[in-house]
């Protein structure tokens, strides 16, 4: 037998004469959750850290997260209307796609950078793969890289926060990677933490972003395991560097605050979707995500390695699946 | 505070829902007439010794047994049978009843059971054998709802000694109040026959697990036990699914039954207190299992409450003694709605693991397509038996089962915790059945 | 200038070294493969349905060469395709009659009805596990579609409750039959245009009260028939269809029209 539910919906006509009664499977009960609501707890949950971005970058964070959003509900509705299968693009994963998307962009990027990302967010990072909850990669994650490595100018060139003069600088990481330790040494964490740096719409502020993982946390959507392994391997990594020799390697609390960590730990390397299944595989996932980061962070070219840390873990979630499954309840040898 | 014992892994908090805790059990009459199903229970299938046109009298054998692994069934009340035919049964199978028409309809059935004569009776003074014999020929079959015959339970090989002996007072689903009810009101009859079982395996230590939604029953039988030696109450968290057998003897005994084994692998032997009560008739009243209380609830369901019945009542006698407006009912459950099995007729009989009746309308189904899996762990993450299932699941969609899944789908319970907590209201136990199928088809 | 000869000399030095280590792997590893069975997979139709219960055409055709043999026929293939292979392979071929696949059973919502409203996995195994029937006949089908998926040729289509099979397009390949939970389907030589739609054992009264074309058992079919083709057992008409000569004769005195002769393209209801 090929497949299953596969019968042919439309010919299935419920001629319902008088009232027959409703047959199903067991259970018949159900939770008070939804997909839909889900995805749209996670952008609310973004709100702070969105408003803190706005509040630094002004009217251009507004206009780079409306287009990407805009742009990829659209693309997704595009796909939609030509895909053999139902795709509900109004369901608030395209929309947090568009969100994250913008937040991995600087403010000042143009329009079809925007739209180039959005499309390669949606089609190539999800539907190819099959649709929502098919694709490995993170799609924005997946747009992000893409646009990095096809427009490195436009997407190096971060304009500092609009509270300060508008003109734009490397990210503190960039500045690091160009320029070493010395460099930074006025850039104080507390600086870093509160966003009163250059960087992406995400990169500025782990204070709003935890106010938002707080709640996902409270309802269960990710729990600890990513983003505490995540960030702390970052910590300890570059901690024993930073001790080895403080002259050449940041010290670690900096780099935990710089760059994408915070929204990467807790926003793209927790979606559902690409992370593995059990706690076992998740905290695999989480310290392979922090190693990775901080081996690109300190020896790689790139100053900032979240993105390509967690799209190269990954690709390693059907093996985690398969190789670290939740202990099943009975497997006890008999004796 | 003794913090309250309960298994570790999974489960869920669905509502509650008992509307029907505080209304003592009440009699039906007997109905115009009876429609008796021949198979009710786990096994081989029985032989039908009566035919039409056949007078039958109340305890008459109407099926006997074709093995070991097998039951009995006999008439209710005196009557005629009418006719031996195929017949909607409660669940949705179409089945053989035996219609039996009783010589007294609208007789309070009360009436029928307290004719029936008692006896006093020295358990010490049965011997095992005996006892396992009376519960065989009384066709005692499993009342928590699997209708797995006792007496085959209760007869585990001498390779498996038993050490304890659990009675689930749990009652973990929805809506059932059934075996609350029979706890608080027949609370001695209980303890009675935990004794006869005691006898049968060399007075082992006796757990009641109760969830501690029902202090009244937690109470009630706590006093009587603690006047015999060897009997405990062990009040539970209430989570479903607690009163599964396997969750059992984890909260209480903290011992994991072997994946596709049995209670009795880890010395345990587990009687639902429905079933206890019976053994206790049947060895007492010398009353085979006839009748059994069954709780009537849902929207439509003025006033919930517990009824005892006679098998073979259909479903409509229910729906005019509770003043049910029929042309509202939607859907019909049979059993809790966590696992119990929807209706499609209003004719179909009780039977002897006919727990609740439920009666819903319109408002109360909601049409579900189901959504693609986001792999957001939900099912995983409360499932008692520790299962993949999403992953399991779109193996099943795709047919293409890895060996590991094969073994590890059969343990599944089915207790519906998975889809309860699936936010893409995937049918997720519909498919883990459907691979259950798959598997004993290819064996 | 340099820096375009370069170039092209290595990558013609590299080209010329991959192609001369291919030639000689190709010569060296040679695996000698009987060159009919290329030809005779060509010929095939290429549906890899397994009706022939081999894993694919290829394995069919390698088996034709080993054994010199047409025997299990390709179901799909045409009478002149198959004695074409046999040709090529030097054998006389007595090809089987195409089989097609037939529903026994005319369920539809106008001749019985629905007992209820199904809400599940669209799949007959599925709503097995919720219902013995969907409909008044326990016996009747479920109109899921579980035979319709497994089908390679786009043979069947769901309508007015039941299953309809496009003889045309169907080839007997038999995927479908072991596809039913309720084993409605079976195959019968094309030209056998007779079928008992029904698949009801119940008494003829009961049957008759669930489907208004059921099988009531009453065995006029098996007194009228003149080649013994056709017996009623468990109130149920069976057609043998080695004996059956398509006359119709039992189609005619059917009392409740539980007999069909069927043509090219789908039937009419009762």
């Amino acid at each position: 037998m090929d497949a299953f539910g596969k019968g042919n919906h439309k010919e299935r006509e419920l001629i319902v004469e008088a009232k027959l009664l409703i047959m199903d499977s067991s259970p018949l009960g159900r939770m008070e959750d939804s997909t839909r609501k889900i995805m749209y707890t996670v952008c609310v949950t973004l709100i702070p850290a969105l408003l803190v971005s706005v509040w630094m970058f002004g009217w251009d964070a507004v206009r780079v997260l409306l287009l990407s959003c805009v742009f990829a509900v659209g693309c997704e509705a595009l796909i939609a209307r030509f895909s053999s299968h139902k795709i509900d693009f109004m369901d608030g994963s395209a929309l947090l796609t568009g969100i994250l998307l913008a937040m991995n962009v600087p403010s000042n990027a143009p329009w079809w950078m925007l739209l180039i990302g959005a499309l390669v967010a949606i089609g190539l990072g999800k539907q190819v793969f099959g649709g929502l909850g098919q694709n490995i990669f993170n799609p924005a994650l997946v747009a992000r890289v893409f646009l990095l490595i096809s427009f490195p100018v436009q997407m190096t060139s971060w304009p500092r926060a609009a509270a300060f003069d508008g003109t734009t600088s490397a990210t503190p990481l960039g500045i690091l990677k160009t320029e070493g330790v010395g460099a930074i040494q006025n850039i104080s964490v507390a600086k870093l933490a509160m966003g009163y740096v250059g960087g992406s719409l995400g990169e500025i502020s782990a204070v709003a972003i935890l106010l938002g993982a707080a709640y996902l946390f409270y309802k269960k959507y990710i729990t600890w395991e990513i983003p505490v392994m995540f960030i702390a391997t970052v910590f300890v990594f570059t901690g024993i560097f930073y001790v080895i020799n403080p002259a050449r390697y940041a010290n670690p609390l900096f780099h935990i605050f710089a760059g994408g960590l915070f929204l990467g730990a807790f926003y793209m390397a927790t979606d559902m979707v690409t992370s593995p299944l059990s706690k076992k595989g998740k905290i695999i996932f989480g310290i392979g995500c922090g190693f990775f980061t901080a081996l690109i962070r300190l020896f790689g070219s790139y100053p900032e390695g979240v993105s390509f840390a967690i799209l190269f873990m990954n690709a390693f979630v059907p093996l985690l699946d398969r190789y670290f499954p939740e202990k099943k309840f009975g497997m006890v040898k008999n004796g | 505070m003794l913090q309250l014992k309960t298994f570790p892994r999974g489960g869920i908090h669905p509502p509650h829902e008992k509307h029907s805790a505080n209304a003592p059990i009440v009699t039906g009459e007997i109905p115009e007439n009876l429609f008796i199903p021949v198979n009710q229970h786990i096994g081989k299938p029985l032989k039908i010794v009566v035919k039409k046109g056949d007078v039958v009298q109340r305890g008459q054998v109407l099926a006997e047994a074709t093995g070991f692994v097998s039951s009995v069934v006999h008439a209710p009340v005196d009557g005629k049978i009418l006719k031996i035919f195929r017949f909607p049964l409660l669940g949705g199978q179409i089945r053989e009843v035996i219609q039996l028409v009783p010589n007294e309809p609208g007789l309070d059935y009360g009436q029928v059971l307290r004719a029936d004569k008692q006896e006093t009776v020295e358990i010490g003074r049965l011997s095992a054998g005996q006892i396992r014999e009376i519960v065989r020929d009384a066709g005692i079959i499993g009342m928590g709802g699997a209708g797995f015959p006792t007496h085959v339970k209760l007869s585990p090989p001498a390779e498996k000694p038993i050490d304890t002996l659990i009675i689930n007072g749990a009652e973990c689903e929805p809506y059932i109040t059934a075996d609350h009810r029979l706890m608080v009101e027949h609370g001695p009859e209980i303890i009675q026959g935990i004794k006869i079982l005691k006898r049968l395996f060399n007075d082992v230590p006796v757990y009641i697990g109760i969830e501690n939604n029902k202090p009244e029953a937690i109470k009630t039988l706590d006093v009587l036990a603690s006047r015999e030696g060897g009997i405990f109450v062990v009040p539970l968290k209430t989570k479903y699914p607690q009163g599964g057998e396997k969750q059992l003897i984890k909260a209480i005994l903290n011992r994991e039954v072997p994946s596709k084994g049995l209670p009795m692998d880890v010395g345990v032997v587990v009687q639902n207190v429905a079933t206890v009560k019976a053994i206790r008739d049947a060895v007492f009243c010398k009353r085979p299992l006839m009748e059994r209380v069954v709780t009537v609830s849902g929207n439509l369901v003025g006033e919930p409450g517990n009824i005892l019945l006679p098998v073979g009542t259909p479903v409509s006698y229910v729906i005019r003694k509770f003043g049910i407006d029929a042309e509202k009912i939607r859907l019909l459950i049979s059993g809790g709605p966590m696992m119990g099995r929807t209706c499609h007729s209003l004719e179909s009989p009780v039977m002897k693991t006919t727990s609740a009746l439920l009666f819903f309308d319109e408002n109360v189904y909601k049409e579900r397509a189901e959504n693609p899996c986001i792999r957001c762990g939900n099912c995983i993450r409360v499932c008692p038996m520790g299962l993949d299932v999403a992953l399991y699941v779109q193996m099943i969609q795709a047919n293409a089962l890895s060996a590991q899944a094969k073994e590890h789908i059969m343990d599944c319970i089915e207790c519906g915790s998975c889809t309860y907590a699936c936010p893409a209201d995937r049918r997720l136990v519909q498919w883990m059945r459907l691979g259950k199928a798959i598997i004993k088809r290819e064996n | 200038m340099y820096e375009l000869v370069m170039p092209c000399v290595i990558l013609s030095g590299l080209a010329l070294v991959s192609a001369s280590g291919l030639y000689v792997a190709s010569k060296k590893f040679y695996v000698y493969e009987d060159p009919r069975i290329d030809e005779i997979e060509a010929m095939l139709p290429g549906a890899n349905c397994g009706g022939c219960g081999y894993a694919g055409c290829r394995a069919w055709a390698e088996n034709a060469v080993k054994n010199r043999s047409v025997d299990p026929p390709c179901p799909v293939a045409n009478a002149e395709t198959m004695q074409a292979i046999a040709r090529l392979l030097g054998i006389e071929a007595t090809v089987a009659e195409k089989k097609v696949a037939a529903l026994l059973c005319k369920g539809t919502h106008q001749n019985t009805r629905l007992t209820m409203e199904y809400h599940g996995i669209t799949d007959c195994w599925a709503a097995m596990l919720v219902a013995d029937s969907l409909k008044a006949c326990a016996f009747s089908c479920l109109g899921l579609g579980s035979c319709l998926a497994v089908c390679n040729f786009d043979a069947m289509r769901i309508k007015d409750g039941i299953v309809h099979i496009d003889e045309e397009k169907c080839t007997g390949c038999g995927l479908c039959v072991e596809a039913c939970p309720k084993n409605l389907l079976q195959l019968r030589p094309v030209s056998k245009f007779v079928v008992v739609t029904c698949h009801n054992t119940d008494r003829g009264a009961d049957a008759r009260k669930a489907c208004k074309v059921a099988c009531i058992g009453c065995m006029k079919c098996e007194k009228t028939c003149e080649h013994d083709a056709i017996h009623v057992q468990n109130f149920l008409a069976i057609i043998d269809y080695e004996k059956c000569t398509a006359c119709g004769d039992c189609v005619a005195v059917c009392p409740t029209n539980a007999i069909e002769m069927r043509g090219q393209e789908v039937y009419a209801t009762a």
